[in-house]
């Protein structure tokens, strides 16, 4: 599963810092999501989906679609 | 808030269980004096002691420190982690008993020495211990996607 956390952390100019703050995660876990080695629950791709002014179908990509 | 009062829960919950392992040494130290003077062997059960507690202080003032600077003490990916690393560490604990067991049953044929129960328990903590630390550190670099 890909992700555009990354690209639109920068649009925001949010640092991994800040997003998991706005999140309420650590920063481990926004690098992990960012890296795409993390699957997160629906609660916190919500959440981040929200932070990021955006929904959850914009952030991921899933495989194959 | 609700951070700073885990925080202290978890303070509370370490300085409980670092008594405990000072009691448990101490209480092998009483029942080893008992069977007169201390075996230099027995010294060696100082190290996993020394390194327990040096990791308790270690780690409460890590997260101690994290928690002051507004980093939530677990999340949802750390409690994943955490979880998956008990149950590893505990199958892992299993595994280590039944050799363990074995180990008891042939160690006489196999001229292989005894190792006294106090020694042992030890030993189990320490498995334990780095267990869940290793396989921690392994989940939490690996990723789960």
């Amino acid at each position: 599963m890909k992700n555009r956390i990354k690209e639109l952390r920068a649009r925001h100019n949010l640092t991994q810092e800040d997003l998991a703050r706005k999140v309420g995660v650590r920063r481990e876990t926004i690098l992990f999501l960012e890296k795409g080695k993390y699957n997160p629950s629906l609660r916190l791709a919500h959440d981040v989906a929200v932070a990021l002014g955006t929904t959850i179908d914009e952030l991921f990509v899933f495989d194959g679609e | 808030m609700k951070e700073r009062k885990r925080m202290k829960m978890m303070k509370i919950s370490a300085g409980i269980f670092g008594a405990l392992v000072v009691a448990f040494w101490l209480l092998i130290l009483y029942v080893e004096m008992g069977y007169g003077p201390l075996s230099p062997m027995f010294f060696f059960t100082l190290i996993p002691l020394i390194a327990i507690l040096a990791l308790l202080v270690f780690f409460v003032r890590r997260r101690d420190k994290a928690v002051k600077a507004g980093v939530p003490l677990r999340d949802e990916r750390s409690e994943r982690i955490e979880n998956r690393a008990g149950r590893y560490a505990m199958i892992g604990t299993v595994w280590f008993l039944l050799a363990a067991a074995f180990y008891q049953m042939f160690m006489e044929e196999l001229g292989l020495p005894d190792i006294p129960l106090r020694y042992f328990i030890w030993i189990v903590f320490f498995v334990i211990l780095a267990l869940f630390g290793g396989f921690k550190l392994y989940f939490g670099r690996k990723g789960d996607a």
